[in-house]
């Protein structure tokens, strides 16, 4: 899946970078929650108070994806950045890393070919049992702690600390992941946890008991996020 | 002529591949003193704008469950089901589009795509202050879906090929 040449990580390389990706979901959660905190302060009558989220939201985005086209470099070999010496280490180290060729041109019954691999089906399904869990929590989570009866305002405060811890664990698990050199413990105890989670909050009586309810959300995310990490690498 | 040129482009790219080469197929020696300041120049100045922008993916999808603990549902007049046809509704585009997407960056490079697809998706959140009912939200979700599908592949893609 992530073979061939590498534009700028070796293969070894990107493990522990990835993980800043799965944690960026998270931290994305954290401030989509303390940004709604915010916006939904906003009393002026003008608009309804989301679609102030969505304009302030929309903007950054738009903003960002000018400079990131003007900013990100083709390929190692374009990074102004990097001297002329440096340049020819970049190519030169993926050369040796990888095991086919840089540049390599698209070619489409290649591409298929990797449907033939057994391993592939195991990791598709592997991705579509994390995928549900972990897009559900991040699409719902707003709405799972609205329903422990807080206010608007604050339900979208208590969204950022599960999100933050979550993320936080990632990171620590990523690299204690990469450090032992052990992959199946973690994804399966991330299958394990997240399990538990939802099962907590299925089984209690939201209502009355808030806390558990609230400690079975940081369950969740933390861990799904983390399995998802690693599996990928 | 757009083709043209992205024909011209390529076989630039060639020239100094081969220019890298020369040489250095023997040498395969590198010094680790380098090669740490090159992946930690890497890690400076690629990896966090990367993250940033993933990060933007991830929030302009997850946005409507902030919404919703808002006035969303009564302002849009959604009824039963509608919220979560409204969330579901994403994923579809999202699966269907991302091949072709893949192909895109694949092509041009995600440096390029992976921008226009964030500038599209920016439009789409931005497009939903516009909306007054169940339709226009499906629509908008319908889009957004499109334009942030196979976003998280292209990066790894990205770093990686």
């Amino acid at each position: 899946m992530l073979t061939s040449a590498t534009r700028f990580y070796r293969r070894g390389e990107l493990a522990r970078r990835l993980a800043l990706f799965y944690a960026a979901q998270s931290i994305a959660g954290a401030f989509g929650g303390l940004l709604a905190f915010g916006v939904f302060r906003i009393t002026a009558n003008s608009l309804p108070p989301w679609k102030y989220l969505f304009a302030i939201e929309g903007s950054l985005t738009t903003a960002f994806s000018f400079f990131a086209f003007w900013y990100l470099p083709y390929s190692a070999a374009k990074c102004s950045f990097l001297t002329e010496e440096e340049k020819k280490v970049a190519y030169r180290r993926i050369q040796i890393d990888s095991s086919s060729v840089v540049d390599e041109p698209f070619n489409f019954r290649e591409a298929v070919k990797i449907l033939k691999h057994p391993t592939s089906w195991v990791i598709l399904a592997i991705e579509i049992c994390l995928g549900v869990p972990l897009q559900s929590v991040s699409l719902f989570l707003p709405v799972i702690i609205k329903r422990l009866g807080y206010s608007t305002v604050k339900t979208n405060l208590y969204t950022v600390a599960p999100n933050v811890s979550g993320a936080v664990m990632l990171l620590i698990l990523a690299f204690s992941s990469d450090l032992t050199r052990l992959r199946f413990p973690f994804i399966a105890a991330g299958f394990l946890f997240t399990f538990t989670g939802f099962v907590i909050y299925a089984a209690v009586d939201v209502t009355t008991q808030l806390h558990v309810a609230y400690f079975a959300c940081f369950s969740k995310l933390e861990v799904i996020a983390h399995a998802l990490y690693t599996v990928l690498t | 002529m757009g083709k043209d040129t992205k024909l011209n482009q390529d076989t630039q790219d060639v020239v100094e591949i081969s220019d890298y080469s020369e040489g250095s197929i023997q040498d395969m020696t590198i010094d680790p003193v380098l090669e740490n300041r090159v992946v930690r120049k890497f890690d400076t100045r690629i990896l966090p704008i990367l993250a940033i922008m993933y990060l933007f993916n991830s929030l302009d999808k997850s946005n409507l469950g902030n919404a919703k603990t808002s006035t969303l549902v009564a302002d849009l007049h959604l009824k039963g089901d509608d919220y979560n046809t409204l969330v579901a509704i994403f994923f579809v585009p999202y699966v269907l589009t991302a091949p072709f997407l893949g192909i895109l960056g694949k092509k041009y490079g995600p440096s390029r795509v992976l921008p226009v697809m964030m500038f599209c998706f920016g439009v789409c959140t931005l497009s939903i202050v516009g909306v007054h009912n169940f339709g226009g939200l499906f629509a908008a979700r319908w889009l957004l879906g499109m334009s942030e599908s196979a976003f998280f592949p292209l990066v790894i893609y990205y770093q990686t090929t």
